[in-house]
């Protein structure tokens, strides 16, 4: 290892040199690739919505994908409204709700061929005036919509459309509220059903298409080896929702319905918009971030080549990121403002270490070039090995099988490598353009403005190992309770998330929910998708049945969760009362198969679209919908393992019958419970990761176990302490909250290779571990903290965030300063009572301590200058 | 001087004018003449049709059906009706699958715009006739055609005056020569129908459509029908078989045609209720129009 550090620093050296004599290759090269760059940002995709949690070959996917391929999507803006006047059958309410529809249906119509609007997304837009219902009147079967042409005026044909739109089960909680005080409008939309391989056949007009062709040789009755191959479907851009939300908003806006109504919009357009809106909250931190670390490094190197070139380094670094990202397809998500954030604080960290020592040795009246050579040699092995320890803290998130959290660990080891590689080869570069100016002593008016923390700071730090010598055991005791009360808390922790969390709780996003929660279908659902196995099957009134069962028991038995249910069940019900002049007790399944067959054959006639997003074309394949509140996952968890158990039951009872009865469940709730199945999976598996990665690295370096383990237990503390405080104060762990512990790890441990470096260095002077605690804590201590302090900070911004990333960066900041504690107390007093030896045995040459003694000497006199 | 490159503009003005009347009054006149040419090919017909469906996959640009295709086998007659026969009355049943047998339709079209057609449809397991009535306007589909991709709206001719027409071109097409015109519903029509545009590829000798392309109301391509096996049975040129193609939803009905007669004499009061829910009588003058096909 000492080899591999003498090479590496004599290579590191060398460096600044090198990329001089190419300078004007590597500086066309860095601008060249950051054009380049730049020019990826607008192909960086954000997918914001649950789908894209999971991998492609996801099973809960594979089953959303097949469901689509299946029964179409469901994905759509559902707008519930509140009437001014209290009546949804007054005729102003009536007028605005079906001119709103008509507006919006007409506005689609009139889109030119050549033009692109989001309203050519939309498909249908339904509500109390404008849905379908089949009437029935004497031989009469009539499909209709409730108002017709025009709004009736007199009382008596209100009340009776009030009457007839009641009797229609299907619109009860989908087109009004239980108590008649909310309706809903329904705005159906394309979105993620188009499959990804359809292409609009151009104007290749002049001969029969390729496949008519093979179509037509095709004997389509005895090609049975057909694979079904499954249908891939378009992705929804995050930018796609946003347009057309923005185009309905104009829509809500105007006086000519808001002055009637009052709309509640949900839907993943309508997130979109928000998310907007915490992307942009999150950029202003990001921005008051920058602002921050510009007033530190002023503070710092009281020079603005010093502040300029490091926020260049990083803001270059972040651009290669987002572009390389953009260029390479990979989907981000709300994380990716995470990553520039991370990137800023870490990005701080290499170029502050350079740039203090380059200004340590241009104070000792070295010239520009001897400075930077020397700078290199010194700092970059110790950049490099932090730089490595922080990427593995994130790379070991990418054990999750959640693609956003995944996606986020490689973009910000990603990340800080580039700015490693930065900080070793451009920033020497930007030092020749404009260095820091050598300042002999700072001036006295600056001085008087900023109080020196560096002596008050100094001060204590030395009270510290005193401390610490006295009482040895005691201190190792105590971390070791906290370690052990960390590990019982942590032991308490609960998985749960809300998919709403990262909303405001004021916010109107989340009262339209609440609305759409309490007063009609729902903000969740789950799909039941049963597979038969066999045509006709649920043309069978034996599985309409038993599905009709499984219903009626959902609705009842979980009735804290579920609104309501949806199958073909009911539907055949409806369609077979109709069949019967509307008679209330033919609200049944008719017991021949034939007759379920031909009513199905009706409502197959007359509404074909809405057959097939119920059910397959040839009745082998369905599924039950089932609309739920929307609750966190913890509380959905008791709920769906009950479910799960009774739709087991019913599979059961039905494979008696169709033995290759085959069921899937997706939907939101499914993907929720399996995202928490991850979290609670992964989070586990990440932190050891990051742990056991972590230790080896330590060990190679450390060179003995005992060091090794020595130097680990520390970070231990602040990673575990995060999910610990979660277990006691009853913060669930989530998307969020998970990411912290293997950062942190990652991030403590740099402080921990600082210090321990340099109480190497010192020990191996004389052998005197007291004395060499002392010095490294004198020395070493100030750097540490400043670190601490800048990283602490940059978690810190994050609790300012809404929602649950709020958690992550409190915790996130509470346990960079509790590594800090570690660093200062716990580890001198290991150190004290386990003596490790930080080398292998005595076979060290002396030239080789001698080395190394220069080498950490430096590094000390360079944190010493930092903090000065 | 100066008013000579004005007077060229304007006459150039004029022309493209005229030209484009020309066009739009030619295109008009195809579909006037392709009218004429269907309805006077024949005044009744009898036919057995076989409709298959499925959805399918396309595999190195192939199309393959990706599931059993449903089958069934239907039986219609039809006759013209009405002021100058334009107006029409047609029964069509279902033969197999047997599960679906007797299930029938009767539908009277009428060619005037404001008259909405008349359907009535029987189900045999009910015992019962039931009148459709759908107030078609604002709804976005048409019901299909015996669970087929073909749509009761693609099964009825379009009525002249419900479209503005433009030539797109004259061309060949499977190597016939063709008419392409383009079909926008009128704002009345566009209401109604699902297609917000018709692009038609019409035969110029046999006066027949080749092929239609649909698009929806966002202009979107999303049906096709292709028509081949093209024969003159009864002096009448016929498409045997016809291919709809919903590009959207990944289905396809290939709809053959298994023997037709023209010009048949259809007793009186056939193309009434009561061929629906009386089988022997129905069973009976289908008996004696069977013996017409070939």
């Amino acid at each position: 290892m000492k080899k591999l550090s003498d090479v590496l620093s004599r290579y590191f050296a060398s460096v600044p040199d090198f990329v001089r004599e190419r300078r004007v290759m590597v500086w066309l090269l860095l601008v060249g690739i950051t054009v380049f760059a730049i020019l990826g940002f607008p192909r960086v995709k954000f997918d914001l919505s649950t789908d894209g949690w999971f991998k492609d070959d996801d099973p809960v996917k594979v089953a959303l994908d097949d469901f689509k391929a299946e029964f179409g999507s469901d994905d759509g803006i559902y707008i519930v409204y509140k009437p001014k006047d209290g009546n949804l059958f007054s005729p102003q309410s009536l007028e605005a709700v079906k001119s709103l529809c008509d507006d919006i249906i007409s506005a689609r119509a009139e889109i030119k061929e050549e033009e692109k609007s989001p309203l050519g997304h939309v498909v249908r837009v339904t509500s109390l005036a404008t849905a379908n219902f089949l009437e029935a009147k004497d031989d009469l079967l009539i499909s209709r919509s409730l108002v017709g042409a025009s709004v009736p005026t007199s009382q008596e044909e209100l009340d009776a459309m009030r009457k007839t739109a009641q009797a229609q089960k299907k619109f009860e909680l989908a087109y009004y509220s239980k108590d008649m005080a909310y309706g809903g409008i329904l705005i159906q939309t394309d979105f993620g059903a188009i499959p990804e391989d359809f292409e609009e056949p151009g104007d290749d007009d002049s001969e029969p298409a390729d496949d008519v062709l093979v179509m037509n040789e095709m004997t389509m009755e005895t090609d049975m080896d057909a694979t079904g191959e499954k249908v891939r479907f378009k992705p929804t851009e995050t930018q796609d929702y946003h347009a057309l939300m923005t185009e309905i908003n104009t829509y809500l806006n105007n006086p000519k319905y808001a002055d009637h109504l009052e709309f509640h919009p949900v839907g993943n357009a309508v997130q979109s918009i928000y998310d907007g809106e915490i992307m942009a909250q999150l950029g202003l931190l990001y921005l008051s971030m920058v602002a921050i670390m510009i007033v530190l490094l002023w503070i710092i190197f009281r020079s603005l080549s010093g502040v300029v070139w490091p926020v260049v380094v990083i803001i270059i670094a972040t651009i290669w990121i987002m572009g390389f990202t953009g260029w390479l397809g990979v989907t981000t998500s709300f994380y990716v403002m995470l990553t520039v954030m991370m990137l800023l604080a870490m990005g701080m960290a290499d170029t502050i270490h350079v740039m203090s020592e380059y200004m340590y040795y241009r104070n000792q009246n070295e010239d520009h070039r001897t400075a930077l050579r020397n700078t290199y040699r010194k700092v970059a092995f110790a950049c490099l090995l932090t730089t490595f320890t922080t990427m593995i803290g994130f790379l070991a998130l990418s054990v999750s099988p959640i693609v956003h959290i995944k996606v986020f660990g490689f973009m910000t080891a990603a990340g800080v490598f580039l700015e490693l590689l930065f900080t070793v080869y451009i920033l020497p570069l930007m030092l020749d353009i404009w260095s820091p100016v050598k300042k002999k002593k700072a001036s006295g008016a600056k001085a008087s403005f900023i109080p020196n923390f560096s002596n008050f700071l100094q001060n204590r730090l030395d009270g510290i190992i005193p401390i610490v010598e006295r009482r040895p055991m005691t201190i190792t005791g105590i971390f070791i309770v906290i370690l052990a009360l960390c590990f019982i808390g942590a032991s308490k922790v609960k998985v749960s998330f809300d998919m709403m969390e990262n909303y405001d709780k004021e916010s109107v996003l989340r009262h339209s929910y609440e609305h759409v929660d309490k007063h009609m279908m729902g903000t969740q659902n789950m799909e039941i998708f049963l597979d038969l196995g066999e045509e006709y099957a649920f043309q069978d009134p034996f599985v309409l049945t038993t599905i009709d069962k499984l219903q009626d028991l959902i609705e009842r038995k979980y009735s804290n969760y579920t609104l309501r249910t949806e199958s073909l069940a009911d539907v055949v019900k409806d369609a077979n009362q109709k069949l019967n002049e509307s008679r209330e007790e033919m609200y049944v399944i008719p017991e021949s198969q034939s007759v379920v067959s031909q009513t199905l054959f009706m409502f197959n006639n007359a509404n074909p679209s809405d057959r097939r997003k119920l059910v397959s074309d040839n009745y082998s394949k369905s599924h039950i919908t089932v609309n739920l509140r929307n609750t966190d996952a913890a509380s959905y968890q008791g709920m769906f393992d009950l479910m799960q158990r009774d739709i087991d039951e019913m599979v059961a009872g039905l494979k008696e019958k169709y033995p290759d009865t085959k069921v899937t469940l997706t939907g939101t709730l499914a993907m929720m419970m399996k995202a928490s199945v991850y979290i609670s999976e992964s989070t586990g598996g990440s932190l050891a990761f990051a742990i056991v990665a972590i230790t080896i690295t330590l060990l190679i370096v450390f060179g003995s176990f005992k060091a090794g383990a020595i130097a680990i237990i520390p970070n231990l503390i602040p990673s575990i302490l995060t999910y610990s405080l979660l277990g006691w104060l009853g913060i669930p762990l989530d998307m969020n909250t998970l990411l912290i512990g293997p950062i942190i790890i990652g991030v403590a441990v740099d402080d921990t290779i600082h210090f321990i470096t340099h109480y190497r260095s010192e020990v191996v002077i004389d052998g005197n571990v007291k004395r060499a605690l002392k010095a490294a804590v004198s020395e070493a201590g100030q750097a540490v903290t400043f670190t601490t302090l800048v990283l602490g900070i940059g978690f810190g911004i994050l609790s300012l965030a809404t929602g649950p990333i709020s958690n992550a960066g409190k915790l996130g900041a509470l346990a960079i300063f509790t590594g800090l504690l570690c660093d200062l107390f716990l580890l001198p007093a290991m150190i004290l009572l386990f003596k490790p030896t930080f080398q292998s045995k005595e076979v060290v040459q002396t030239e080789d301590i001698l080395n190394e003694n220069m080498l950490n000497e430096n590094l000390l006199l360079k944190e010493e200058e930092v903090v000065k | 001087m100066k008013t000579k490159p004005t007077i060229t503009i304007l006459g150039l003005i004029v022309f493209l004018a005229a030209s484009f009347n020309l066009s739009a009054q030619s295109a008009r006149d195809i579909m006037i003449k392709y009218d004429k040419v269907s309805k006077e090919a024949s005044f009744s017909l009898f036919q057995q049709t076989k409709l298959m469906t499925c959805k399918y996959t396309i595999q190195q640009g192939k199309m393959r059906a990706a599931e059993k295709p449903r089958v069934s086998v239907l039986e219609m007659v039809s006759e013209d009706d009405g002021v100058d026969n334009k107006d029409s009355r047609s029964v069509s049943m279902v033969i197999e699958p047997a599960r679906d047998k007797g299930i029938s339709m009767l539908t009277y079209t009428y060619a005037a715009p404001e008259k909405d057609d008349d359907n009535w449809v029987y189900l045999p397991a009910l015992g019962k006739v039931k009148r459709l009535v759908s107030s078609s306007e604002g709804s976005d589909e048409s019901a299909s055609f015996f669970g087929s991709e073909f749509s009761v709206e693609d099964m009825t001719s379009r009525k002249i005056d419900d479209y503005t027409y433009k030539l797109v071109e004259q061309a060949d097409y499977a190597n016939r020569p063709v008419w392409v015109l383009e079909l926008l519903p009128t704002p009345e029509r566009a209401k109604k129908s699902m297609y917000g545009k018709a692009v038609l590829w019409i035969d110029k000798e046999r006066f027949i459509i080749l092929r239609q392309d649909l698009y929806d109301r966002n202009g979107l391509l999303f049906k096709r029908l292709t028509a081949s096996n093209i024969e003159q049975i009864d002096k009448v040129w016929v498409a045997r078989k016809a291919e709809m193609n919903n590009l959207l939803t990944r289905r396809v009905t290939i709809m053959e045609l298994i023997s037709i007669a023209y010009n048949i004499e259809v007793p009186e009061g056939f193309l009434t209720q009561r061929t629906l829910t009386d089988f022997a009588y129905r069973e009976k003058i289908l008996g004696q129009l069977r013996s017409n096909l070939q």
